[in-house]
Order: C-alpha cells, then sequence, then structure tokens
C-alpha cells in the first residue's frame, strides 16, 4: 500500500514534470509553427495555385508541376549547384581531415592560431566575400590581373568571369575557403572523443599512422562524417550569397553559376511568377531529402 | 519555495514568449504630427527632407533606402498582408511599369491629387513612363533623362582636334563613325565607351514596337543589328569589359584611358561627378547619334495610404515644386521634371567638372524630340535576357543560337508569352 502510493505520487511528478516540459518548450514551438512550419506548408499549397504577389491568388492545379517538367533551366541550375558543392565539398572534407589529423596527432607551434585564422573567413558574411571576389577578378584592372601581369605570368589580362568553369571555379573555391576551418574543427572534435586507449593498443602492436588512421579514426569518425556530409548536402544545394553576389543575379556567364536557390528566387521576385517558384522550392526540397538519405546509407552502409 | 518555483517559471515563460511579440506591441500613432513612410531606391530623395519638413512642421518623413532588386520582395511581403505598407514608394523606369499596371500606385489625376494642373509644365515623355495602359498618370520621376556623351576634353583634342560639344558630335553621329572612332582609339590603348550597355539603352529606345505586342514577344531589327555592333566592341575591347556599376566602370572616371560614357544625365551626377578629382574641368557633354530617354527613379503614392494629404504635399514639394526643385538641380548636377527648372537652369553657371560648360540647354534640345512609349511590364527581365543573349554572342555562341537562347529564357520566364 504504502509502495503503491509512491508509485502513485512518482507518476502525478512525471506527469507535472512532463507539462513544464511543454511550457518550456513552448516559446520555440511557436517560432517554429509560425516561421518554420506553416511557411514550408504554405509554399506547398502555393505550388499548385498562380500568385503574382499583387492580384488575387487563383487556383492552378497541376499547372506548374506540368510546367517544371518543360523547363530547361531547372535541371541546368541543379548541374551548376551539384558541381559547386562537389568542387567545394571533397577538397573540404580532405584538407579538413589532414588538417585535423596534424592539429590533433602533432604538436604544432602556434596551433590555436592557425585553428582561429582558417575558422575565420567563416564569421564574414556570405555576400560580403562575393562582392569581394567581384573585385578581385571582375575586369582588366582587377587586382588578380594586375599582380599577375606585375609578376610578368600574363601579357594580356584574363576575363575571368567570361569563362564560365573558371568562374563556377572561383564560386568554389569561395565556398571551401569559407567552410575549410569549420570543418575542420569539427572533425577534430570528433577526434578527440575517441578512447586514446586504443591508439596506445594500436602503437603496442606496432601499427603504423595510415593504418591507425584506416583501422581506427576513420571508422570511429563516421558519425562526426555522416553529420558534415548531411548538413553540406542541405546548405550546398541552396547555395545562393555567393554566386548572387559574384556577378549577377542571372548567374553569367551564360548561367554557369546560376544555382538552384537563385532560380527560385529569380522565378519568384524578378519573374513575379510565386506560385512556379513555389513548386521548384517543393522539388528543391524533395531533391536534397533524396541526397540526403542517399547519403545517409551509404556512409552507414559502408560501416556496417 | 514550490510556489516560488511555479511563479518563477511561468514569468520565465511570459518574457521569453513576449520578445516573439515585441515587434508587434508597438501601437499605431493616432496623435501628433504625420509621419510618411517613404520606400526609395537610393538616398537622394533624402536632401528633399529638411526643406520640406520645415514647411511643414506637422509632417515629418521617414525614408527608408531598398534596392531596386529588393523592391519587389518587399512590396509584396507588405501588400499581402496590407500591413507596413510605405505612404509613398520608388522604382527605377525598368521596374515601374510592373507596379503601376499592379494598381498600388493611386491615381494621381483624382481628388485629392492634382496632377493635372502641372501638366503643362511636366517633360511628355518622362509622364509617359509613370502612365499606365488606360492613361492614368500613377508615378513620376523628379529627374529627366534624355541620352548624351559624356566625354573626355583631353582625348577629344587628340582625335577630333577639338574639344567643342557641336563639333564632338559630328564625330560619333552614326554606329559607323563611333566604331570607325572607337578602332582608332584602341589602336594607343584608349577604350572608346564605359560599356556597351550605354548604347543597348539607346537602341531599346529606337524600337517601333515594345518588346510584347499583344501577348506576343517582337524582337526589334534595331536589336539584331546591335547585337553585332556589341560583338565588335566586346570582341575588340572598345569598352571596358565590365557591366555598368562594377567599381572599375566606375573608376574609369579618372583613367587615362577611357573616352566616354554615353548616359542621360543621371550618368553625369551620380558617376562622372562625384568621382572626378584630378579629371575636373577635362569632361564635356554632347548629343548621342539619336535622341532617347533612359531610367529615372519613379515615385508614386500608394493607393490605400491613410495620408493621402500629406503624401501629395510631399509628391508635390520633390516632383513639382520649382524652388525645391532648382536648389537640388544646382546641388547635384541633375536635370529635372519641370520645363520651367530646366530653363532657369540653361540660364545658369555651367559645371566645373565639365570646364564650365552648362549641360542643360543640351538636354532641353534633346527633349523636345518625340519618343515611343514603349515600357512593358517585362522590360526588366527581357532587357537582361537580351543582354546575356549578347554577352554569350560575343563569347562564341552563333547569332541564331543567341537569339534561340533568348526565346527560350523568355519563354520559361513568362510562359504565357508567344516567342514564335
Amino acid at each position: 500500500m504504502r509502495w503503491g502510493k509512491c508509485e502513485m505520487s512518482n507518476s502525478r511528478l512525471n506527469k507535472r514534470r512532463n507539462c513544464w516540459g511543454y511550457v518550456f518548450i513552448a516559446p520555440f514551438l511557436v517560432v517554429f509553427v509560425l516561421f518554420g512550419l506553416y511557411p514550408i506548408i504554405y509554399t506547398f499549397e502555393l505550388s499548385f495555385q498562380k500568385w503574382n504577389g499583387f492580384s488575387p491568388v487563383q487556383n492552378a492545379g497541376f499547372q506548374n508541376w506540368l510546367r517544371l517538367t518543360d523547363d530547361s533551366t531547372f535541371p541546368l541550375t541543379l548541374k551548376n549547384t551539384v558541381k559547386i558543392w562537389l568542387y567545394d565539398f571533397i577538397p573540404q572534407l580532405g584538407i579538413a581531415l589532414v588538417l585535423s589529423m596534424i592539429f590533433t596527432f602533432r604538436k604544432i607551434k602556434g596551433m590555436s592560431v592557425f585553428r582561429a585564422v582558417y575558422y575565420l573567413p567563416n564569421l564574414i558574411t556570405a555576400a560580403s566575400i562575393g562582392l569581394l571576389f567581384n573585385i578581385l577578378f571582375n575586369g582588366d584592372k582587377s587586382t588578380i590581373n594586375q599582380l599577375l601581369m606585375r609578376f610578368g605570368m600574363i601579357d594580356t589580362p584574363i576575363a575571368f568571369f567570361k569563362s564560365g568553369h573558371i568562374t563556377q571555379g572561383i564560386a568554389s573555391y569561395i565556398l571551401w575557403w569559407m567552410w575549410f576551418g569549420y570543418t575542420t574543427i569539427l572533425i577534430m572534435a570528433g577526434i578527440t572523443s575517441i578512447d586514446t586507449t586504443l591508439y596506445e593498443a594500436a602503437n603496442l602492436d606496432g601499427c603504423s599512422t595510415w593504418q591507425t588512421f584506416r583501422l581506427i579514426t576513420m571508422p570511429l569518425i563516421r558519425p562526426t562524417i555522416l553529420y558534415i556530409t548531411i548538413t553540406s548536402i542541405i546548405g550546398g544545394m541552396q547555395i545562393f550569397d555567393v554566386p548572387a553576389n559574384l556577378t549577377n543575379l542571372a548567374g553569367d556567364p551564360q548561367k554557369a553559376i546560376l544555382t538552384t536557390s537563385m532560380y527560385v528566387y529569380q522565378q519568384g521576385f524578378k519573374n513575379t511568377s510565386l506560385g512556379y517558384a513555389s513548386t521548384l522550392s517543393v522539388m528543391q526540397f524533395l531533391i536534397i531529402a533524396a541526397f540526403s538519405f542517399i547519403a545517409l546509407k551509404l556512409i552507414r552502409k559502408k560501416g556496417a | 519555495m514550490k510556489v516560488f518555483k511555479n511563479v518563477f517559471a511561468l514569468l520565465l515563460m511570459v518574457a521569453l514568449s513576449s520578445t516573439l511579440f515585441a515587434q508587434g506591441s508597438a501601437e499605431p500613432q493616432t496623435k501628433g504630427p504625420v509621419t510618411l513612410e517613404v520606400w526609395a531606391r537610393g538616398d537622394e530623395i533624402k536632401q528633399f527632407v529638411p526643406g520640406f519638413e520645415a514647411e511643414n512642421p506637422d509632417i515629418k518623413v521617414n525614408v527608408t533606402v531598398i534596392p531596386d532588386a529588393e523592391m519587389t520582395p518587399k512590396l509584396i511581403t507588405v501588400l499581402a498582408s496590407g500591413k507596413g505598407v510605405p505612404d509613398l514608394f520608388m522604382q527605377e523606369a525598368n521596374y515601374i511599369t510592373y507596379l503601376i499596371e499592379a494598381g498600388c500606385f493611386a491615381d494621381l489625376s483624382k481628388a485629392p491629387y492634382h496632377i493635372d494642373d502641372y501638366r503643362d509644365n511636366i517633360w511628355k515623355a518622362t509622364l509617359d513612363v509613370g502612365t499606365d495602359s488606360s492613361g492614368i498618370v500613377r508615378a513620376l520621376t523628379w529627374q529627366t533623362n534624355p541620352g548624351a556623351i559624356i566625354y573626355r576634353r583631353d582625348i577629344a583634342k587628340k582625335y577630333f582636334g577639338t574639344d567643342d560639344p557641336a563639333t564632338v558630335s559630328t564625330f560619333l553621329d552614326s554606329d559607323e563613325k563611333m566604331l570607325s572612332v572607337a578602332a582608332r582609339m584602341k589602336k594607343d590603348g584608349i577604350r572608346f565607351v564605359s560599356c556597351f550597355k550605354d548604347i543597348y539603352d539607346s537602341k531599346i529606345a529606337q524600337r517601333t514596337d515594345p518588346w510584347v505586342v499583344n501577348g506576343k514577344l517582337v524582337i526589334d531589327p534595331v536589336l539584331l543589328d546591335f547585337m553585332d555592333m556589341a560583338k565588335t566592341i566586346i570582341e575588340n575591347g572598345y569598352d571596358l569589359g565590365v557591366d555598368q556599376w562594377a567599381s572599375e566602370w566606375i573608376a574609369a572616371v579618372e583613367s587615362d584611358d577611357l573616352f566616354c560614357y554615353i548616359l542621360p544625365p543621371w550618368g553625369y551626377q551620380y558617376v562622372v561627378k562625384p568621382a572626378a578629382k584630378k579629371t575636373v574641368g577635362q569632361w564635356a557633354i554632347t548629343t548621342p547619334a539619336t535622341a532617347y530617354i533612359s531610367g529615372g527613379s519613379y515615385l508614386g503614392i500608394y493607393d490605400k495610404t491613410p495620408h493621402k494629404d500629406a503624401a501629395w504635399k510631399f509628391f508635390s514639394y520633390v516632383l513639382l515644386n520649382e524652388d525645391s526643385q532648382y536648389a537640388y538641380a544646382k546641388k547635384s548636377g541633375d536635370f529635372m521634371v519641370l520645363k520651367s527648372v530646366c530653363d532657369k537652369l540653361a540660364a545658369g553657371e555651367g559645371e566645373k567638372v565639365l570646364g564650365g560648360q552648362n549641360p542643360n540647354g543640351i538636354f532641353i534640345k534633346e527633349m523636345q524630340n518625340n519618343f515611343r512609349k514603349l515600357n512593358t511590364v517585362y522590360d526588366s527581365q527581357l532587357n537582361d535576357a537580351f543582354i546575356s543573349a549578347i554577352k554569350a554572342y560575343a563569347a562564341g555562341l552563333s547569332k541564331d543560337d543567341a537569339i534561340a537562347k533568348f526565346r527560350q529564357d523568355v519563354k520559361t520566364a513568362f510562359p504565357d508569352i508567344s516567342v514564335n
């Protein structure tokens, strides 16, 4: 009986605690529902409507989705986005792995300074960096052209932004430069959390550095790599600020850096076709979800 | 203790929640002076505010500067909710037709507005841009924008033997002559024009029809011909190789290897005049090969503003008041919308940057031409797409493919337009 009373009071206590939990998450929940969930649901609804932002909304049925099947620019923007992201992400992960190994296992003088310097570009807004690189590369008298000519490396200025490949390369480089420091810090955190006795045992067993890295470090930081990959896919597939500010919002030259997010913006706010822009957004969301799912399966499968 | 904990938790929750709604807690102004909210595309309009507020102490004006590309998204947001819509807002000539036709600007001929009282004193071409398809005036700019060649006197003397504006214009009065001069200058490392887009703006005004007629895309032969001219300019490096407003484009004012900008008076006001330091006195203005108007910051009054009278007072102070217009023009070097002010400016002193030349007489003469009303709601997007097609052609795409690309871009942006 006494035990029963005690059980009952515990259950009440739990209920009360649960109730306060809801109260405390309420502010976040309200913000999320208002500014996160509602816009997502509304975007989905708008994808079946026609609206220019000024006149009343009209029902469009599947018109926007049919338009998407006939749109040759959308696949091009997807290709551009994936290309810019891959050229940024692969070197980013590789260099971050190398740097984090060096910083974790070697005693380097001024390591914390290096770490801070590598992280610094991440603190500057992407729009400012896009503009900065525009000044560095745009025009015959751009800083880079002046430097190359002064050092006798070229005779005539290079029109960097007239070549699609170079412009894509510059966009990828900027993103790599902005994010490799952040990725390094995440991987270092992952390595630091590995039990040091595993390394001591490997050392006693005569493992080489490469074997230790391949057989101990890599498998144990797989969750960190998975996190980095998924968040990078989500962020990378929505690249906007850097390419938008590097040349113009049209993604010139010849749409080489027109990303999917820029295209959504163009359709929504330049062409004021908000219904179709919503359709593109929903499609972009589905593609990001699919890519993230594939990455999740691949990395987990490799770890199994 | 338990009660204290509960009270504390409740207070914490209320405090956290209240931060969410802090933005919306401000009460609407019910007493005191009227505050007009103005969304502008630049700082210039702020120059009118102190004088206006001094004359109208019961009206305050709050100007928020919003770049062109962001104006429409922001307007869509506030117009959709009906809250926070500014009393007056501005857009560039390329974008203004969309807003005019969308019906968010008031009819300026109806009370309490009286634009018709000023019609005779306003340049017709400027009024046309702010007029909707049914003939209702809904927006107006304080500046008028006849095209002009803003050139370097020292370079003109070297190549034409004179820097006299009237004579210089005779050397540049056709496309062929301009390309020939450009080729001569290029041999000495001098770029003829700041950007091929300068000339594009004049070609756009020479079309017979607007971009879209009865739902059908019209690519005027003038533009097809210009594609070849632009390719020649880009390929041979007769321009700076950067877009208008790039840092190098502005910096070229002080360089020794650029001959001219082909721009309306705003080009002098915003580009040449503020940037000229060591080149003060080295510039002059003359007429272009063909008369045209281009650009302008158009201002309109929100159709549902609760401050109609105050909005009209500010609108008329900026655009229709001779004294404020004259004071602004004297300071900025701009060419104005009121003919009477332009006459007064033409009779005044010249500009130091222009070596003492007073260009207003030239602008007035240019405005005597008849300009076709060619504005459509698609202008901004279609002009950008055509410029992209020109660049693609200059980069090596065949002319037919570049035009096909342009048609495809139009189809993608506006499926309702017939492009074939």
